[in-house]
């Protein structure tokens, strides 16, 4: 599930979640969207949102603008879905148009320089209130890599979101945004290179590997994380 | 080699980005060298705390708004007629990005508002037709026949928080029908009858009420307190200045997609932060009050917020 190191991996080919062979795989849902079957996206959607919510509010540090932008993305997805050739997998190519729909409205924010800064309120109420911050969060760790976050481009941030936060693998990412893993991994590594004066005080970070209080309530309900994190960078 | 080697050149050395001899130059270098050897050590700590950024699940009015607008758009799908494209033609070209694309560079002109039309822009329902627009905020009553048009949606008492905060630009956040974050995922649009059914009968009552989203139980409990469903009179057919200039029955779909079957209370005409809004109030276990646009159709509902209805006073 998103949010945990490694999982979260849109699995290229199938898609069939764990729940059977019962199951329609993503593809199948997609078909049946585009002949007409009123439910199927839905039900596709759902099994994802959880994981492209968190791509949407980590790349745009901004809940509210992450809901808007799950939510062009999601009706984008909607509208286009016979265009998917199935040249990816449909995880990979929902993760596509949602990162898209952020780094449009990244793009827009940084045309908008008055609007571009977050106040240390408004970040507050973001790290304390729903959308970026799990209960018990170490709060000023999140604030403090939020706000450093913001200081890369939006190229930058979306490639260290999905590979850094997200965990992600270089292929699997170099597929979402369309580019190669050699320039994903470059720009991991400048993200990470400017981040270092930002985040220095804040290594050793929470202490261990993620336990399950990482990860989401049970009730959340998505399809599995399948082997990802081998490959991270 | 001569100094320190720099933070980007170690992190594309830990990423195997730098050719071979220069690679090798500064392994050598980070053998001899405690510094640059502490400074790889923190650059590597980047991605661990990168890492432990704690997940925040998907907060359930953002689902709510998710599964509102899906729903909205499954049922303008369904009302297309059949063989239509899918896509929107003028509006978005198959195979562009899109809203979501990247690349619209065009978009990006420093006259643009915080909150571009984006998929907005196709929300007809944003665009109420100037003959609603320019009507009168008196006290109007409008009747308008009933239709059965349904949606089997438990409609959960999402909160108006996050899903309907934004600033003006945006309406298209409907917070309504939520199956929940945790619900599965069966999901979808049942139309239980045709439209134009029964003549339930809704009256629209223009108080010009400026709602706000702190307040909006409250204060729409106080104008069915002024305004109760049985002092509102049933007229046989369609009237009104809403009725005559054709937006009745766009409007009386709308308030029955949003009723859902559950009996109408009240339909305000008002205003919401700063926008002209419909007050819907359906009655149910509690309450609830829906907001949505004057222009809204049962194609695009358009839930802006809604809330429970609280006691009045």
């Amino acid at each position: 599930m998103a949010g945990q190191p490694g999982p979260g991996r849109p699995e290229p080919g199938s898609a069939a979640p764990p729940g059977g062979p019962a199951e329609p795989t993503d593809g199948d849902l997609l078909r049946r969207h585009v002949s007409g079957d009123a439910e199927a996206f839905g039900i596709l959607f759902v099994r994802h949102r959880e994981r492209l919510w968190a791509v949407a509010v980590r790349t745009l540090g901004d809940p509210d603008e992450a809901a808007d932008a799950l939510q062009d993305a999601m009706i984008s997805a909607f509208r286009r879905a016979a265009d998917f050739r199935g040249e990816s997998a449909v995880t990979t190519w929902l993760h596509r148009i949602v990162v898209n729909a952020c780094l449009d409205r990244l793009r827009r924010r940084a045309a908008r320089p008055a609007a571009s800064g977050m106040d240390e309120q408004t970040l507050d109420v973001l790290a304390q209130g729903s959308g970026l911050a799990a209960p018990g969060a170490d709060k000023d760790t999140t604030l403090d890599v939020l706000a450093a976050l913001r200081t890369l481009g939006p190229e930058q941030r979306a490639a260290l979101v999905l590979v850094d936060m997200l965990g992600y693998p270089v292929a699997d990412t170099a597929e979402i945004l369309g580019i190669s893993a050699g320039t994903v991994k470059s720009r991991c590594a400048r993200g990470r290179a400017r981040l270092l004066p930002l985040l220095a005080h804040l290594r050793g970070g929470p202490a261990g590997p993620p336990g399950p209080e990482r990860n989401q309530p049970a009730a959340q309900r998505v399809s599995p994380p399948e082997g990802a994190g081998e490959n991270r960078a | 080699m001569t100094g320190h080697v720099s933070a980007q050149s170690l992190a594309r050395y830990a990423e195997g980005l730098l050719r071979r001899g220069r690679a090798a130059r500064v392994r050598a270098h980070l053998a001899t060298c405690p510094q640059c050897a502490a400074e790889q050590a923190r650059l590597t700590e980047v991605a661990v705390v990168l890492r432990d950024v704690p997940a925040a699940p998907l907060p359930p009015a953002v689902a709510a708004r998710l599964d509102a607008a899906l729903i909205a758009e499954s049922a303008r799908r369904a009302a297309q007629p059949a063989g239509a494209p899918q896509g929107n033609g003028a509006a978005q070209p198959a195979g562009a990005p899109g809203p979501a694309g990247a690349g619209r560079s065009g978009d990006a002109g420093p006259g643009r508002d915080r909150r571009p039309a984006g998929p907005a822009g196709r929300w007809r329902w944003l665009q109420a037709p100037a003959a609603v627009r320019g009507l009168a905020a008196a006290a109007a009553v409008v009747v308008l026949g009933g239709v059965g048009y349904g949606i089997a949606q438990a409609v959960s008492p999402t909160s108006s928080g996050l899903g309907t905060s934004s600033s003006s630009g945006r309406e298209a956040k409907p917070a309504l029908g939520a199956p929940g974050a945790g619900s599965s995922g069966t999901y979808g649009l049942h139309q239980n009858s045709a439209v134009g059914g029964s003549a339930a009968g809704i009256t629209v009552t223009r108080t010009g009420t400026h709602y706000r989203p702190g307040t909006l139980g409250q204060q729409a409990a106080a104008v069915l307190a002024d305004h109760p469903p049985a002092a509102q009179g049933h007229s046989p057919g369609p009237a009104g200045p809403l009725a005559r200039q054709g937006s009745g029955a766009a409007l009386q779909g709308c308030v029955q997609r949003i009723a859902a079957g559950r009996p109408v209370q009240l339909v305000d005409e008002g205003s919401y932060r700063g926008r002209r809004a419909l007050i819907i109030v359906v009655q149910d276990h509690p309450s609830k009050v829906y907001v949505t646009s004057p222009g809204c159709t049962a194609a695009q509902p358009g839930v802006r917020a809604q809330a429970p209805l609280a006691a009045a006073g």
